[in-house]
């Protein structure tokens, strides 16, 4: 284990709930968060903010991991509140649910997530990562977010879920809409989201089973009966949800690190074995969900602070995978981290379900980018990062250098 | 001696680090899951069998 300070381990948290302007949503917070996590941790580890109606901040990998576990406190469905803070409409499947209706929607889609599964996919992959990587242009500046970092997950994840060709562009924009404003989710872009999918949805219910992901969507059961038309809807808006900006995430900060430190490039060339290390270090450096919200069923208490019984929690994953109590160095990606106990992809009964899809996008885009792209710069001054539910770089201008 | 490596299912949540880790020693189940493989871990397994426990996230693996 992990432990550069462990005096401070001990420090006695703040044992009083104290107000902090905290909001996840705010633009600040989307651009650099780390400070305001940082903060958080080190004065006070179980923060209320008075956002969104209110709510409770853990920030200390301890405290979230503990409340991630427990699901007979920390309740993800919330009477029907679910995960999001503040809420959203539309509840979504599996993740707004506890157990054990959580586990039979897990135990539906499960079998399409298992590495083994996924890695049927992994010639797929590499085969869209060369194409999208033969499209680079070999000399001067491009936004390599819109070149690769968003197209790959989403072809990726539509591929898999057999939606028709001509769709893909439609629905990643909804999807993207509809998760990156907090005050427009029931807006136009949901209305869009949901008609596209609709569709998709209402073709393959008519078409019968294809043995895929989608199947299960459609055709699954639930409690012993088939899910209805709000539950498969529910179902697929969560798994792009969760599926594809994610992912580009994790891909954007990685080829960003890469492209400031291209000492690791060396390293990484020079011995492949770190190569799935490095997989699960981009994860944690970058926690695309950086956090996820709860609410309390009975009075509980963390450090020495009380929570009472229907209060909101968010747990805060990035904060927790920069906690200098548990990771050496934090701040900085060491590509050979191990052990890394990280929870980029969540932790507990919710953990990403897409983690394996994820790791060997990832991993895939690793190696080949270390197999073909020349020598790059990052051009920082051309960065957007965008929040929301998933926090990432939708523009990322990368700089070929020129050969000496 | 060798040692003998135990899942605590009740913990683990199929993150799988372990089955990438140590092939040799944790097979997937359909539903995503490790299967322990060998009812002792052989000396040479071991080091790697260690790793796994280190890096569980749901601190799942034992070994006794």
């Amino acid at each position: 284990m992990e432990m550069t300070d462990s005096a401070r381990a001990e420090a006695p948290a703040e044992p009083v709930r104290r107000d902090m302007d905290f909001d996840h949503w705010s633009s600040k917070v989307a651009f650099d968060p780390y400070d305001s996590w940082s903060r958080l941790r080190n004065e006070c580890p179980v923060a209320h903010s008075s956002r969104h109606g209110g709510f409770y901040v853990l920030s200390r990998y301890d405290s979230v991991f503990a409340a991630a576990l427990d699901t007979e406190v920390y309740s993800s469905d919330g009477d029907g509140t679910g995960v999001a803070i503040p809420p959203q409409e539309m509840s979504l499947f599996p993740i707004d649910a506890d157990p054990p209706i959580h586990t039979q929607y897990r135990q539906l889609l499960n079998p399409f997530f298992s590495m083994r599964q996924v890695g049927t996919m992994e010639d797929w992959i590499r085969g869209l990562a060369r194409r999208l990587i033969a499209g680079f242009p070999a000399s001067g500046s491009f936004d390599i977010a819109a070149a690769f970092t968003l197209p790959l997950p989403r072809r990726v994840g539509f591929h898999m879920l057999n939606f028709p060709e001509h769709l893909h562009d439609e629905v990643a924009t909804a999807v993207s809409a509809v998760m990156d404003d907090v005050d427009d989710r029931q807006g136009e872009g949901a209305d869009k989201l949901f008609t596209v999918l609709s569709g998709i949805l209402a073709e393959r219910r008519a078409q019968g089973r294809r043995g895929d992901l989608l199947d299960s969507v459609v055709f699954g059961e639930i409690d012993g009966r088939p899910v209805d038309e709000q539950q498969s809807f529910s179902m697929l808006v969560l798994l792009l949800m969760g599926g594809l900006s994610t992912t580009s995430a994790a891909l954007a900060s990685m080829i960003q690190w890469l492209g400031d430190h291209p000492e690791d490039i060396e390293r990484l060339r020079a011995d492949p074995a770190i190569q799935k290390f490095a997989v699960d270090e981009f994860v944690r450096w970058s926690t695309p969900v950086a956090h996820i919200g709860r609410t309390v069923k009975k009075d509980t208490e963390v450090d020495g602070c009380p929570i009472p019984r229907g209060s909101r929690v968010l747990l805060g994953f990035a904060s927790a995978n920069r906690d200098d109590r548990v990771f050496d160095r934090p701040d900085e990606v060491i590509v050979d981290r191990q052990p890394n106990r990280h929870a980029g992809f969540g932790i507990g009964p919710h953990r990403c379900i897409g983690s394996h899809l994820a790791k060997l996008q990832i991993k895939v885009a690793l190696e080949e980018l270390l197999g073909s792209m020349p020598a790059y710069r990052i051009d920082h001054s051309q960065i957007h990062w965008k929040g929301g539910e998933t926090r990432l770089m939708d523009r990322l201008v990368v700089e070929i250098e020129e050969a000496p | 001696m060798s040692i003998a490596v135990e899942v605590d299912y009740e913990r683990c949540q199929g993150h799988g680090k372990c089955m990438l880790e140590c092939p040799e020693v944790f097979d997937e189940d359909e539903q995503g899951y490790p299967v322990v493989m060998l009812a002792a871990i052989p000396d040479e397994l071991v080091p790697a069998v260690r790793a796994c426990v280190d890096d569980c996230p749901e601190r799942a693996i034992s070994t006794h």
